[in-house]
């Protein structure tokens, strides 16, 4: 951890030359030193759309899977087999690789009571960390902002894309959405932040602050971008160009503890094996190069990605070759700095369903409590709203 | 009490979605009641929102063929943007400017979302044509809306397996307000007398006999063999359901920290007019609480309202249906389209980095007519407001001339005023009525209203 923290030390002073002339840079270097964050960082993946978990992480043997799906499982030979029962998706060999080197924990049967089979519902209810009978208008990562993040910070957290996911709203605090840095800063010349707001008007007055807030955040991360700029070969397609800018941002020294990124198309009702396949491919390939590019800098140890789907899909395949909304999903978690590498818990017991659809056996909130407890070091209960079990993976 | 062009301005902007500077200078000097009433009367016309529906293929799904499938599904997402941007002309467009924006809170009060057009555009006619009536009938009218049944799952509410969604959503979201006066067993049985409510393949309310529970209940304390109308009397006959509807009121018209004195009051009207929503409104347009300096341009504009506000304002027309979309979607709030069953969530959370950028890049990217870059995308395949690529131009239209009549013989002050709610004190560069305009719409006050 030592070396780690002395390697972006000696990031953040080198930016700071390049950065001259800038005023926020020391406060933000203190606020850097007294914060109880260890300086570990989160990266939240999103699969939008509800991918078809069983079709990723494929109990290949099982009798129940082959008899209801008998044209969407890829042929056998091409499984990347985990054990003798577990196999990958064959498009995921970058996944393959980052569970051989003990960097990939996999969590199967994730989900909630009573769940809803919404997109909109659903995406909601994971991104709000809410109860499926329970509206909440603040996300679990805004509520971690609110709590952890100060004035003096430069950036909250960043969301690669042009509308901020609800996950990353607080009451006080916000994360910052983007397409790329340059069009960020582009977008925030024309906030004239020298003149203040000296009247009484709280609205006004909040509007004046977010406006500075956005200029220094646009500031702060046009002079660190491209300080780091990656030779690796991510998908040419834009979720791997999304996870490269974070990369980059990571080694410039970019010091945002929250990243977020969606990769959509996941709602596969025909044709699914060409299409999962795809995004599964650009998906997994697109991880190994992240990890490839982190773990370089000597950075992977302190970050860790977690991704979800809003549901997974049936059991039975529609007549289309495709399948339709479900429950449950694996959640899977990565990071140079794992306790439970692997396969976490047992696979869904296909025999025992609710109308067709899987049980969830590991409560979605209890992933994110364990992040926010044991990774983020924070306090969990208080994000969550209530207190929720800590799980081993780290 | 005489009301200064800032006051007459604030009337308009809340309990409609603003007005040109012509008719604003009108009613300098006269009183609240005045503009109330004018618009009580303006306000009798009801135009509905029709859109031509091809009509419901009656055949069973099953035995259509994917393409056909397809075709209809492409067709009815069509409908229901197209509804949505005729919605969006109305308001810009009518004089009945406060049964407008009384048909816009009910929309997010009565929350609702539909794929089938021809149901999405029943509830908005509920909706529109009862906006400044009795509340009592608004709320009968909708919860028998195909469109509301659907979304809240009361078509699967039956005898043997009763679905709570929609008692629940009635007692908590349209009447009592989250655990105001309500049990859970109180929704439970609630949930019974509503059995049977639903409706039929041509989107019409059908009360499903065999599906409803016909035996005692026991709600509110009381004992019997309910049906939904009882319940929804029940929640009437409660002056909690008053008192809630006035609170959303003043956060929504008024402040958002609400004002206890005068809910009590409109609560009081409302209840003892049983529901009489012009009664209500009254009492809150024309109170002096109401023009206190501490409402004046507080709240932030909902990207509808910035959006439909600044054409009735401004001389603009948006002349594009996808720019229309467009802006809804980036903004972070669509017609039909709310993120769930409570509504959107209002004030301060439609501002985030991004869209207080957008925001105020906008009127640059209206009146130049520049590219559009962001582009939201969507995670469901049938999701009816997805957008496809970036936008090439916002197209929209300027009455050069009107604006120039209207707004070229005013002073910087007034023109300031007129468009920020506030007067202004920084001197700035005014060769050009159009940069002008453009100059103090990308204030960050403009967001205000």
């Amino acid at each position: 951890m030592l070396s780690q923290n002395s390697t972006r030390r000696e990031f953040l002073k080198q930016s700071a030359v390049v950065a001259s002339g800038t005023l926020m840079l020391p406060a933000f270097l203190r606020a850097n030193t007294t914060d109880a964050n260890t300086g570990n960082r989160l990266i939240v993946i999103q699969l939008a759309g509800g991918n078809d978990g069983l079709n990723t992480v494929i109990p290949y043997r099982n009798d129940i899977l082959i008899k209801n799906r008998p044209s969407i499982i890829p042929s056998i030979d091409k499984l990347l087999k985990l054990t003798d029962e577990v196999a990958l998706n064959p498009a995921m060999e970058g996944l393959m690789h980052l569970y051989d080197q003990g960097d990939l924990c996999i969590l199967n049967s994730v989900g909630y009571p009573n769940p809803s089979r919404s997109h909109f519902r659903s995406m909601d209810i994971w991104q709000t960390a809410s109860g499926a009978n329970e509206y909440v208008s603040t996300g679990w990562l805004g509520r971690y902002l609110d709590k952890e993040c100060v004035d003096t910070m430069p950036v909250t957290a960043i969301e690669m894309g042009d509308i901020l996911s609800v996950a990353m709203k607080g009451k006080e605090r916000k994360g910052i959405p983007l397409t790329n840095i340059n069009q960020f800063y582009n977008s925030s010349r024309l906030i004239d932040d020298t003149k203040m707001y000296g009247g009484d008007n709280p609205s006004a007055a909040f509007l004046y602050k977010t406006q500075t807030d956005i200029k220094r955040s646009a500031n702060y991360l046009f002079e660190k971008n491209k300080i780091y700029q990656s030779k690796r070969t991510y998908p040419n397609n834009k979720f791997g160009k999304q996870l490269r800018e974070i990369a980059e941002m990571i080694i410039s020294g970019v010091e945002s503890p929250v990243y977020y990124v969606s990769l959509s198309g996941f709602d596969t009702h025909n044709n699914q094996e060409k299409r999962q396949a795809q995004l599964l491919s650009t998906y997994s390939q697109a991880m190994n190069v992240f990890a490839e590019d982190l773990k370089a800098a000597n950075l992977w140890n302190d970050t860790l990605v977690m991704t979800f789907s809003e549901f997974g899909r049936r059991v039975k395949e529609n007549a289309s070759r495709g399948t339709d909304h479900g429950s449950g999903n694996n959640v899977f978690v990565m990071g140079g700095n794992l306790k439970k590498k692997g396969i976490y818990n047992k696979m869904t017991d296909l025999s025992d369903l609710d109308n067709g659809n899987v049980k969830f056996d590991v409560d979605f909130r209890e992933v994110y409590a364990t992040i926010l407890k044991n990774w983020l070091k924070t306090d969990a209960d208080q994000i969550m709203g209530k207190s929720f079990k800590s799980l081993g993976f780290i | 009490m005489k009301l200064s062009q800032v006051e007459v301005q604030h009337f308009f902007l809340r309990s409609g979605f603003g007005q040109p500077f012509d008719l604003i200078e009108g009613y300098i000097g006269q009183n609240p009641n005045k503009l109330f009433q004018d618009q009580v009367v303006l306000s009798q016309d009801c135009a509905s929102v029709q859109i031509e529906i091809v009509p419901q293929i009656t055949m069973d799904p099953r035995q259509m063929s994917t393409d056909m499938r397809k075709e209809m599904a492409q067709q009815r997402k069509q409908e229901i943007q197209d509804l949505n941007v005729q919605w969006i002309r109305q308001m810009v467009s009518s004089d009945a400017q406060l049964r407008e924006k009384m048909a816009f809170f009910w929309h997010d009060h009565f929350a609702c979302s539909a794929r089938r057009s021809d149901i999405a555009q029943g509830y908005l006619n509920v909706i529109r044509e009862n906006a400044l009536e009795n509340f009592g009938d608004l709320l009968r009218a909708v919860s028998k809306t195909p469109a509301m049944l659907n979304f809240l799952n009361n078509q699967q509410n039956r005898k043997e397996s009763p679905n709570e969604n929609f008692a629940r959503e009635v007692m908590e979201l349209f009447t009592l307000g989250r655990d105001q006066d309500y049990t859970e067993k109180d929704v439970v049985e609630a949930a019974r007398a509503f059995t049977g409510w639903a409706f039929n393949k041509e989107g019409k309310f059908i009360f499903r006999k065999k599906f409803h529970d016909n035996e005692i209940k026991t709600i509110f304390g009381k004992y019997g063999n309910f049906d939904g109308d009882d319940v929804i009397n029940m929640l009437l006959e409660k002056k909690q359901t008053a008192d809630y509807i006035s609170q959303k009121w003043v956060r929504f018209f008024m402040n958002y920290g609400g004002h206890e004195k005068l809910e009590k009051r409109i609560a009081e009207v409302l209840y003892s007019t049983n529901y009489d929503i012009k009664s209500g409104l009254e009492v809150l347009f024309t109170s002096s609480e109401f023009y206190g300096e501490e409402n004046i341009a507080t709240r932030i504009k909902s990207p509808i309202e910035l959006i439909v506000g600044m054409q009735r304002q401004l001389y603009v027309t948006i002349t594009h249906d996808q720019s229309l979309l467009y802006l809804q979607r980036t903004l972070g709030q669509v017609l039909f389209n709310p993120p769930n069953v409570s509504g959107w969530s209002d004030g301060y959370d439609w501002v985030d980095s991004a869209t207080l950028m957008f925001r105020m890049n906008l009127p640059q990217l209206i009146f130049k007519s520049a590219l559009i870059q962001n582009y939201p995308e969507s995670f469901d395949d049938n999701d009816k407001f997805k957008l496809r690529g970036p936008l090439k131009t916002l197209k929209a239209n300027i009455d050069l001339e009107a604006m120039n009549n209207n707004l070229s013989q005013l002073s910087n002050d007034q023109v300031g005023t007129f468009i920020l709610q506030t007067s202004i004190k920084e001197h700035y560069d005014t060769t050009n009525l159009i940069d002008q305009i453009i100059y103090l719409m990308s204030k960050p006050e403009y967001q205000l209203c």
